[in-house]
């Protein structure tokens, strides 16, 4: 049976012979048997107090007052006191080790599933970036817990915005959705209710292009809309950005990790909104974190497999991977010696007796000035090689958020692709000194502008984000490809 | 827990009772404030140990986790083994078995620990210094433990309980009787906080264990946390023949070859039993070597397709599902759709091509255009699952060493 006074460490035990200890050798007795008897004594008053406090000498009654009789009681329980004190920080330290070694001992085994369910066999060769045992060399970072490698990571700040429960959220709560905000797992922010709309809001402009979520439990939690906007004017869609109608958030999320992570290009938002829904039993919705976080990274980055020695021969090579045409991309490649190295694309690939895998990431700086124009060029596609020439282009600052652009074009003879989204309104087109009619030209959901009828020279003019698609070139830092798994199959 | 104390008051006579009574009140206030301390650490250790029981039920079930294309012959649980037959002693903590132990229960006692980093910043993170948090944030540290014990004791087994590391760490043990001379353990399993560490008898004051973690505590982070919170050490003898059997096994069939996957060690052979029922072992099977499934056959056809995309090829009955695969003109992969109609409304949306599976019929959809090109089908034949057997033998020529089986399992080819 467990006592407390048993425990070696116990407080109340130690102090009392770290006392005594100094009275031992404070004493100055004749003979060593006098000393043994005495320490006997000494130790045996220690053991028989126990877990107790000391017992108080009793103040005799009809007696003259004693200062000792007051003061040799007022100590004694001033070192209790003291002792307890110590107690109560041996019992907090204790159960935080306990608490320390069972998470250890939870890592530790979430660690050992993942790495079953991502495991390499003679038939195929699976990359998950869950940890690093067939890795031999990388420049690139890889996110354990995501299960993600991408360009040398910079830096990464963790942003705080304002979270606030949107109007169109459907059901209720008692918590606060601000404790999702610590950063930490250990708060439960639950909605009742099938759906959650999450507003969140930035004091200023920042550049985003991470969210991760912890639900408490996996009961078919999505993110069903995902909208980023920079000033209120421009709304993005993340998930149409990311070619994806939502974002499940259940254990595969984060690759068993716990957590889902999101990342998508970087953007520059003011306001966010997010919608999570439960398509379960449209009960409740229990979080444990959300953050938004700002990544940058370097322009390129390479991971290099170690020598591995199967699968060989014709085998099926699958990435998943996010890449941005023309901004960032990964290229793929295999070697027979460590050493020169043969690009590959998805599809049927030959693999010798040893081979490595290689992934490079790369940023095109040129793609990102190129973005900076307002119209895209269009030397490279044929549809729009002899559609109009931009004649001029200038940029007038309207406030902080939202400039206005003047563009001079002749040669019309296609659409022109605008690279920015008119604030709606504001589009104005002109030939010479006269305005045109808003039906003898057509601007569509991709910002084509066509013309109905022959125009010659027009003077296009709009109000658009200062920190939208124009403000991309100082986005470039925060681009990377992400590699998510690379399976070479027999 | 508060206890009524008499209150004196402004000119009243002294009373020594009423002064006795004060002091026996705040003793026994004292001595319900430690009696809660003590059911407080009573409960939290009661249910740290309840909760410590299920993670480790857990840690069992996740070595079941199943690694695709493969069978597990596990020791890490008693579940597949053949109790009965099995003379071989089985830790099931650290997954491993051994020839059947003779232990000599020792009593270790340690007197002291200490620990240094390779690098980065250290702090303890308990009172009595088993646990180490190391800060790095520059490479993965290099954690050192080197434990005295209170005397010389002879040990060759040693089982030490570690604050668990994530993914693969690098463990090694070594002892020494005198601080200057190391005998490193000649081999060492960890499973998840557990570790076994065998070593050959030798007189042992001193236990130096190195830890190389392979990931921080957290992801991304560049904390390190080392631990070794408990440690027992026994001087073993082993018998010099020892077996170890499984239950037969159900395998699917994925491929006309498997391979035994497991330690190559010597004193270690395996024998497997196929469809045998138990009892009918193989020749002794070396791991890593094709090993033929009985009765699964594997065929290739070449052939075209009829104007409606149905291939010319006729799938015999016991084709293994899942074992089908189509390969166009081009050597394209073409995946195959189980239950796919041909009829689909929709198939004329499809973006890729298919090889929709209906009954014994491959129709390739959305039908190409022409239909005259070259198509190949490989499928196998024979039963969709077999049963498989292992028997461990192992075996020794010194009883103070013994071969240790780790686990194996059987790995399509």
């Amino acid at each position: 049976m467990f006592t407390t006074i048993t425990d070696p460490d116990n407080a109340l035990l130690v102090n009392r012979l770290g006392r005594i200890q100094a009275q031992v050798q404070a004493l100055s007795l004749s003979t060593r048997e006098d000393y043994m008897a005495q320490l006997i004594s000494m130790v045996n008053a220690v053991i028989n107090n126990g877990y107790q406090m000391q017992s108080p000498t009793l103040i005799t009654s009809q007696t003259p007052a004693s200062v000792g009789d007051f003061v040799n009681v007022m100590l004694a329980l001033n070192t209790d006191c003291g002792d307890i004190a110590d107690e109560i920080a041996r019992l907090e330290n204790n159960a935080s080790v306990l608490y320390n070694l069972s998470a250890a001992i939870q890592n530790s085994m979430r660690q050992q599933m993942r790495e079953a369910i991502y495991e390499s066999t003679a038939n195929q060769f699976v990359e998950g970036f869950i940890n690093q045992n067939q890795m031999s060399s990388s420049t690139a970072t890889v996110d354990f817990v995501a299960g993600t490698a991408s360009a040398t990571l910079i830096k990464e700040t963790v942003l705080s915005p304002t979270l606030s429960v949107g109007l169109n959220s459907v059901g209720t709560t008692a918590d606060s959705i601000g404790s999702l905000q610590t950063g930490t797992s250990i708060n439960l922010f639950t909605w009742t209710g099938e759906l959650l709309e999450i507003i969140v809001v930035f004091p200023s402009p920042a550049i985003v292009n991470r969210l991760v979520v912890v639900p408490d439990d996996y009961k078919g939690y999505e993110i069903t809309s995902m909208t980023a906007s920079p000033d209120g004017s421009l709304f993005t869609d993340v998930l149409a950005v990311l070619g994806v109608p939502s974002i499940v958030l259940d254990a595969t999320g984060g690759k068993y990790s716990g957590s889902t992570v999101v990342d998508f290009p970087a953007l520059t938002v003011s306001s966010m909104r997010i919608v999570l829904e439960n398509r379960v039993d449209g009960t409740t919705i229990p979080l444990r974190s959300l953050s938004l976080t700002q990544r940058s990274y370097q322009a390129t980055a390479s991971i290099t497999s170690s020598c591995q020695t199967a699968p060989t021969g014709l085998v099926a090579f699958e990435v998943d991977q996010q890449v941005s045409s023309p901004y960032v991309s990964i290229t793929h490649q295999v070697s027979q010696d460590g050493v020169n190295f043969t690009t590959i694309v998805p599809g049927l690939v030959t693999l010798a007796a040893n081979w490595w895998y290689r992934a490079l990431f790369g940023r095109s700086a040129s793609a990102f000035q190129a973005s900076a124009q307002p119209i895209q060029p269009t030397t490279a596609d044929p549809g729009y090689s002899s559609g109009f020439t931009l004649v001029s282009s200038s940029t007038t600052s309207i406030s902080l958020t939202t400039m206005e652009r003047n563009l001079v074009i002749n040669n019309i003879t296609g659409p022109i692709p605008l690279r920015e989204t008119p604030i709606p309104g504001t589009l104005s087109v002109r030939q010479g000194t006269v305005y045109l009619t808003p039906s003898q030209y057509a601007l569509d959901s991709n910002n084509n502008l066509t013309f109905l009828s022959a125009v010659s020279t027009v003077t296009v003019t709009y109000q658009t984000a200062m920190a939208g698609p124009a403000n991309l070139a100082t986005l470039q830092s925060y681009y990377t490809a992400i590699l998510r798994q690379v399976r070479f199959t027999a | 827990m508060s206890t009524v104390v008499p209150v004196f008051s402004m000119g009243e006579s002294a009373s020594a009772s009423q002064m006795n009574l004060v002091f026996s009140g705040l003793q026994s206030q004292g001595n319900a404030v430690l009696q809660t301390l003590s059911e407080i650490q009573l409960t939290t250790l009661v249910d740290y140990q309840r909760r410590l029981t299920a993670l480790n039920a857990r840690r069992q079930r996740a070595a079941r986790v199943l690694v695709y294309g493969t069978t597990g012959f596990l020791v890490s649980d008693f579940c597949d083994i053949d109790q009965g037959t099995t003379t071989a002693t089985v830790r099931a903590d650290t997954a491993s078995a051994t020839l059947r132990e003779r232990s000599i229960p020792g009593q270790v006692e340690v007197i002291s620990t200490t620990f240094t980093s390779s690098s980065g910043t250290i702090q303890s993170i308990d009172a009595n210094n088993t646990l180490f948090s190391v800060y790095n944030s520059v490479g993965i540290p290099t954690g050192t433990f080197v434990l005295t014990l209170a005397e010389i004791t002879d040990i060759s087994l040693l089982t030490i309980d570690i604050s668990a590391l994530s993914s693969s760490p690098t463990i090694t043990v070594s002892v020494s009787g005198n601080g200057l001379t190391w005998v490193p353990a000649s081999s060492v399993k960890l499973s998840g906080y557990q570790m076994n560490a065998w070593l050959p008898l030798t007189p042992v004051k001193y236990v130096r264990v190195v830890m190389v973690p392979s990931q921080p505590d957290n992801m991304g982070g560049s904390t390190y946390t080392f631990g070794i919170t408990d440690l027992t050490g026994t001087e073993v003898s082993y018998n010099l023949v020892s077996d170890l059997y499984f239950n037969d096994l159900s395998v699917a069939v994925s491929s006309i070859t498997v391979q035994l996957v497991a330690n190559k060690a010597p004193g270690i052979t395996y024998y497997l039993s196929l469809n045998g029922s138990g009892g009918s072992y193989s020749a002794a099977v070396v791991p890593n070597t094709p090993i033929a499934l009985p009765g699964v056959h594997a065929t290739t056809w070449n052939g075209g397709m009829s104007s409606s995309g149905v291939l010319d090829v006729t799938l015999p009955g016991n084709v293994i599902p899942g074992s089908i695969s189509v390969t166009g003109p081009s050597s394209e992969v073409i995946p195959i759709v189980p239950g796919l109609s041909a009829s689909d409304l929709n198939i004329a949306n499809l973006f890729n091509t298919y090889a929709s599976l209906v009954g014994s019929v491959l129709t390739v959809l959305p039908v190409p255009s022409p239909t005259t090109g070259a198509y190949s089908v490989t499928y196998l034949t024979g039963p969709s699952s077999i049963t498989a057997s292992l028997w461990v033998h192992l075996a020794t020529l010194n009883s103070t060493t013994t071969p240790i089986f780790t686990g194996a399992y059987l790995e399509a080819l």
